[in-house]
């Protein structure tokens, strides 16, 4: 059982882990994953991301899932927190487009426009 | 108190007064169908809607609780309408065969379609259809003729604890019906009848054998003795429009007479027989320590129920068969041998204010002749339906008296059919015999009454007697579990399925709910049997002159090994599933 | 736009959600639904901690009472008045109840705010618990919501584990347990004393009011109950006031609504928007407007309990008083965008058919009422209507909205009466001229080949069921005893030769 006080605590230091307050230390890649998401293929996906993490040794990165953002034709759907930087949202992306955007986005700096929202 | 203006009358009434109750205050009748005081107050069919001055939409009177400063309309066009369109909706999914069905003329739908002007083929369209369930031997189950509104189910609940039929599926398909939709004769319904007594229509009704009793009183070859349980007797003139708690004695046995039975009797006669055999039996277990307290064997629905949820009390219950059944035991025995008749000859009918007696009628360890003890049982309305089909103007009749020599019963035989009445039976006897002098009060008023149940004790020859009387079986509930709980030192406990005894059996006359709403119609037939049993002589079971005769020249004595097998029977363990 | 770094955005960005302002979704997408410490990041059991050490149980419900909250299931009713209520009924045990049973079709906002900020919802219900003085909770969830029921699992056991929930909370001394109950598919069950039957374990189907739950709820206790998207804004109430939550939306409806988005709209999906919000804000720049340049015709709110919007109504402020006003109503906030290709009968007819197989069958007006009123329309819809059913079927309506015993049958006509009143030539030309305008009755609809027939054969070709004759060159026709109107003949025409008559 926690104390108030505690739960402070807690807060602070999810909130720097975020980069609520000011930049994290790592960058966050989140997959949508309500029923929404998983109805549309964004497990894959996520799994996906999880693999390539692990198995290119990425460090300083981390895969986590959210609930549902909203908008139903984009699922699935992931964004991508790079400190000190907007954040990138990815639509409609299957598990073949993982690799493209850890090299060229989480590796490379430069996120992918073909998966953007920007394409329409 | 509260006030409030009903069609602009104002009125105060008790708080916690229903909108209903306060209309009926001011003179004013709400029609009704699901509604049953006390158990049904679900507000479901919508037949009650009033106006309700600042309410959303109509409201059910049934269950609107009457507030202060309330302005309550009945009468609106809007709500006659109302009411009107709800019936003929009913009436939509009904199955409209009324010239042949068995509640016609009294049938509460029909009775509101005419009281509220309805037009029958309002609406048309898909109607359900269900294949009826005939499964048990007392009762049929019709829900086509099922209008929903879920009486059945509550008395089922609420008066037995039962709760074997509820609503199955929705919306248009809704139905009532069993788990898993199952035959009636595959789930432990105990068959007491109490749902038929509630239905508003016929979708419950007894199986009727009134075709077999007709066909059986043409054969020159059948010797018929028909027999009335203490019950039928101050019920049945309700089937000819005499007043609730008439006890039409003398004319109920002119009318059998006139059916053409061979022999009118009694079954009281029986009753008094079960008072020396269940008294003797309570005695014997008190002096040798055998299982207490001892349950009574007279209410078969109640045998069933034990069966099926306390199976585990059954060595508690009486050995003895039911007055029915000993009756049909003694007629098919010593009747038939004193009289040389072959018992296969005999046709023996029961009158019963009983459903589940015609599923005891079938039960294993009832056949004391090697022919079943008992060949039909029909209820008090299946009589009143036999002595119509024959023309037999009941009312025009001259009082008749049973039959010899099995017509003989004395008052306390004739108090089986209420509540307490074995127990008050019971005590009568056990207390003159053991204390030896006779008794100075004969009436036990502490089991008397309608209250579900009652508890008093005894001096008897110095031992105190502890009994326990209980009626409707969500009641006797109550007393096992005390039993199972091991929290009750009773002696001896009398039950009743029925809530207040046979008066109120499976198998009476069907009261409208307005009636039942309205008058306490089970302690007027128990009054006609409280009043004749103390008008009359012969008030005690052991001094039947023809019960003497019985074991003086027959049985030997109460509980002998002759009596045993002729009077006595066994039980089986049911289960739920 | 072009497709350079600096133009990739984030969805935060679009149109779709630059006129939302989030409350209830304000965690959905954002924080991992089954990590409660993100949620505390997010200022996660703030609001909570602040009613415990900092506020009576009356000023939380004078807090809410302020804000203006209203029941976001549906009714509207306001949700510090509810409070209240429970508060003030004597009873030995109070409990607190979330609805969570979202049947509407089309409607997925509470799923979203259970998958993808559950503890909102503990929090808040939480709260509601010191207000009125309850130590237990239920959950009342649908089954066919099994992604929902996991993360809302996880978040209790969270809570627990953190001491948020159970006994002695926070070592503050109260005490309140959550359990998640979960519905077995019927709508009816998200009719509040339905919900409670359900709870109890009983066939659920509604019981009579009075008493009302806030006096005899669940097991006959006061209980309190409210949907997940009531609960979902409640911490955010307490944590930054009254005053704030009611600087949005209209006079009588405060804060923000979700809706689901759903029909012939390019943006499906859900948005929160503040109350007042106009219907054409929601379609046209959120929703993106209608696909295929085709024309609005109606949008469907309140599901099967409401009605429809037509273009008049176009700049209707969205509120729970104005929907009323115009013959719908909020809902639970599924709003279902309809063009001109959506035959308004055939519409009402969908959702009665829905109450009709949904009714609990308790009570006449809605076992049998909907029944014969949903005939009504096959007969409408089949062309075999006359003048004096369509009237006998507007009767009916009002009867059943009299008489119902429960919400549910009480609002089950609505779709059929607001279509009436907005479309009504829809119908006559139904009744009168048998023909279905928007070509979607089936029975009433015709296809004829024209003189633009070549005689090219491909349609007789297409067919399937052979109701297509002629010899090449020649003009077709269409053995209309035969017809199955698949349309196959029309999308198949290269010449545009064949119409629906």
């Amino acid at each position: 059982m926690k104390t108030i006080e505690e739960i402070y605590q807690i807060r602070e230091k999810t909130r720097k882990k975020l980069g609520v307050d000011a930049p994290a230390s790592e960058t966050r890649i989140v997959v949508g994953l309500a029923t929404c998401g998983v109805a549309s293929g964004a497990k894959p996906v996520y799994d996906a991301f999880k693999k390539a993490i692990k198995e290119n040794k990425i460090k300083k990165v981390t895969v986590g899932q959210a609930g549902c953002i909203g908008m139903c034709k984009f699922e699935p759907l992931v964004q991508v927190f790079v400190p000190g930087q907007p954040v990138v949202t990815y639509v409609n992306i299957g598990a073949d487009a993982v690799s493209q955007i850890i090299e060229e986005h989480i590796l490379g700096g430069k996120p992918v426009a073909k998966y953007t929202i920007t394409q329409e | 108190m509260i006030n409030l203006k009903i069609n602009g009358k104002a009125i105060s009434v008790a708080d916690g007064t229903t909108v209903l109750e306060a209309a009926k205050q001011a003179g004013v009748k709400i029609p009704t169908l699901c509604y049953l005081k006390d158990i049904n107050a679900i507000g479901a069919c919508r037949v009650c809607v009033v106006e309700v001055k600042g309410a959303r939409s109509l409201v059910a009177s049934c269950v609107y609780p009457a507030s202060e400063g309330m302005e309550v309309i009945t009468d609106s066009q809007k709500v006659l309408d109302s009411r009107k369109t709800t019936v003929e909706l009913i009436l939509s999914d009904h199955e409209r065969k009324c010239l042949s069905c068995v509640r016609s003329q009294n049938c509460e739908l029909q009775a509101l379609s005419k009281e509220l002007g309805c037009d029958e083929t309002k609406f048309k369209g898909a109607v359900n259809e269900f294949p009826l369930d005939e499964t048990t031997p007392y009762l049929i189950r019709d829900n086509n003729k099922c209008i929903l509104c879920r009486r059945c189910v509550a008395a089922c609940r609420d008066y037995q604890s039962v709760a074997v039929i509820g609503p199955n599926a929705r919306g248009f398909d809704t139905h009532i019906g069993t788990s898993f939709e199952k035959d009636l004769k595959d789930i432990p319904c105990v068959g007491c009848g109490q749902c038929i007594t509630v239905c508003p229509t016929g979708a419950l009704r007894e199986r009727d054998e009134t075709d077999g009793v007709l066909a059986a009183l043409n054969d020159p070859t059948k010797y018929v003795v028909m027999a009335t349980a203490p019950a039928v007797r101050v019920a049945i003139g309700e089937e000819f429009g005499l007043p609730l708690g008439t006890n039409a004695e003398g004319k109920m046995v002119a009318s059998m007479k006139m059916l053409g039975a061979d022999k009118v009797f009694d079954v009281n006669f029986t009753a008094d027989l079960t008072i020396m055999e269940e008294g003797y039996e309570f005695l014997g277990r008190v002096q040798n320590g055998g299982v207490l307290p001892m349950l009574t064997s007279c209410s078969p629905a109640w045998i069933k129920f034990i069966e099926h949820y306390y199976p585990e009390l059954i060595p508690n219950l009486s050995s003895c068969k039911s007055p029915q059944q000993m009756f049909g035991a003694v007629i098919k025995t010593w009747f038939a041998e004193k009289n040389g008749i072959d018992p296969k000859n005999i046709v023996m009918v029961s009158v019963m204010p009983c459903v589940a007696k015609k599923f005891e009628k079938g039960r294993p360890d009832q056949s004391a002749a090697g022919v079943p003890d008992i060949d039909y049982v029909i209820t008090t309305r299946e009589l009143a339906r036999l002595i119509k089909r024959k023309g037999i103007l009941f009312n025009e009749l001259a009082d008749a008296e049973f039959d010899n020599p099995l017509g003989v019963g004395s008052g306390a035989g004739l108090i089986f059919g209420v509540t307490g009445g074995v127990m008050e039976a019971a005590l009568r006897t056990v207390k003159e015999v053991l204390e030896g002098k006779p008794l100075e009060k004969l009436n036990f008023t502490d089991v008397r009454g309608l209250a579900g149940i009652k508890e008093a004790t005894y001096n008897v020859a110095g031992i105190d007697v502890k009994v326990a009387v209980a009626s409707g079986l969500a009641n006797a509930k109550k007393l096992m579990d005390k039993i199972n709980a091991g929290e009750a030192d009773y002696h001896f406990i009398e039950i009743m399925s029925c809530p207040g005894g046979c008066v109120n059996g499976g198998g009476q006359p069907i009261k409208t709910a307005f009636v039942r709403n309205n008058i306490d119609y089970r302690a007027l037939r128990s009054k006609a049997i409280y009043d004749t049993d103390e008008a009359m002589t012969l008030r005690k079971s052991h001094e039947n002159p023809i019960v003497k005769e019985l074991y003086a020249t027959y049985f030997g004595e109460p509980n002998s090994h002759k009596a045993h097998h002729i009077l006595h029977t066994s039980y089986v363990k049911r289960g739920k599933y | 736009m072009s497709k350079n770094v600096s133009s990739v955005t984030s969805l935060n960005d679009t149109a779709f959600y630059k006129n939302q302002y989030r409350i209830a979704l304000r965690n959905c997408g954002i924080i991992d639904p089954e990590n409660i410490d993100e949620y505390i990041a997010y200022d996660g059991y703030k609001a909570l901690i602040k009613a415990y050490s900092s506020m009576t149980p009356q000023e939380v419900i004078d807090v809410i009472k302020a804000s203006g909250l209203r029941g976001r299931g549906g009714g509207g009713f306001p949700t510090g008045t509810k409070w209240q209520f429970t508060k003030n009924s004597v009873g030995d045990k109070k409990f607190v109840c979330c609805n969570a049973d979202e049947g509407d079709p089309g409607a997925f906002m509470d799923r979203a705010v259970m998958e993808g900020d559950p503890h909102a919802v503990i929090e808040a219900m939480t709260i509601a618990g010191y207000a009125i003085g309850a130590d237990q909770g239920y959950v009342y969830i649908r089954a066919e919501y099994p992604l929902a029921v996991k993360r809302l699992q996880i978040a209790i056991n969270q809570a627990k584990e953190y001491g948020l929930l159970g006994k002695n909370i926070l070592n503050t001394g109260y005490n309140f347990d959550l359990e998640i109950r979960l519905g077995s598919g019927a709508f009816v069950c998200g009719e509040e004393t339905a919900l409670m039957n359900s709870i109890e374990g009983k066939r659920g189907e509604p019981r009579p009011r009075p008493p009302f739950p806030a006096v005899k709820g669940l097991f006959a206790k006061p209980t309190v109950l409210n949907n997940v998207e009531t609960y979902a804004n409640i911490a955010q109430i307490i944590l930054n006031g009254a005053e704030w939550f009611s600087s949005m939306g209209t006079v009588k409806s405060k804060g923000t609504k979700v809706f689901a988005l759903g029909g012939k709209i390019v943006n499906t999906g859900l948005v929160e928007i503040p109350m007042g919000t106009t219907l054409r804000t929601i379609i046209e720049e959120i929703g993106g407007g209608i696909p295929g340049g085709k024309k609005f015709k109606a949008a469907q709110t309140g599901g099967p309990s409401g009605g429809c919007i037509p273009p008049e109504h176009f700049d209707i402020e969205i509120d729970y008083d104005n929907l009323i006003a115009i013959g719908s109503m909020m809902g639970s906030g599924g709003l279902i965008v309809m063009d001109e290709d959506n035959c308004m009968v055939d519409i009402a007819k969908f959702f009665l058919e829905f109450t009709q197989e949904e009714s609990c069958g308790k009570c006449t007006p809605c076992r049998i009422g909907t029944q014969r009123l949903l005939e009504y329309l096959e007969k409408i819809t089949s062309g075999n209507a006359d003048m004096q059913d369509l009237e006998d079927m507007e009767s009916l309506c009002y009867y059943i909205k009299d008489n119902a015993l429960c919400g549910l049958g009480q609002t089950a006509p609505n779709p059929v009466l607001s279509t009436m009143r907005y479309f009504k030539d829809e119908y006559l030309a139904h009744v009168r001229d048998k023909k279905c305008p928007a070509g979607v009755c089936k029975k009433l609809l015709k296809f004829i080949i024209t003189d633009a027939c070549k005689g090219c054969t491909l349609c007789a070709k297409k067919c399937p069921v052979g109701a297509i004759s002629g010899t090449v060159k020649n003009v077709h026709t269409i053995d209309q005893a035969k017809c199955i109107k698949c349309g196959v003949c029309m999308e198949s025409c290269k010449f545009s030769a064949i119409i629906k008559g």
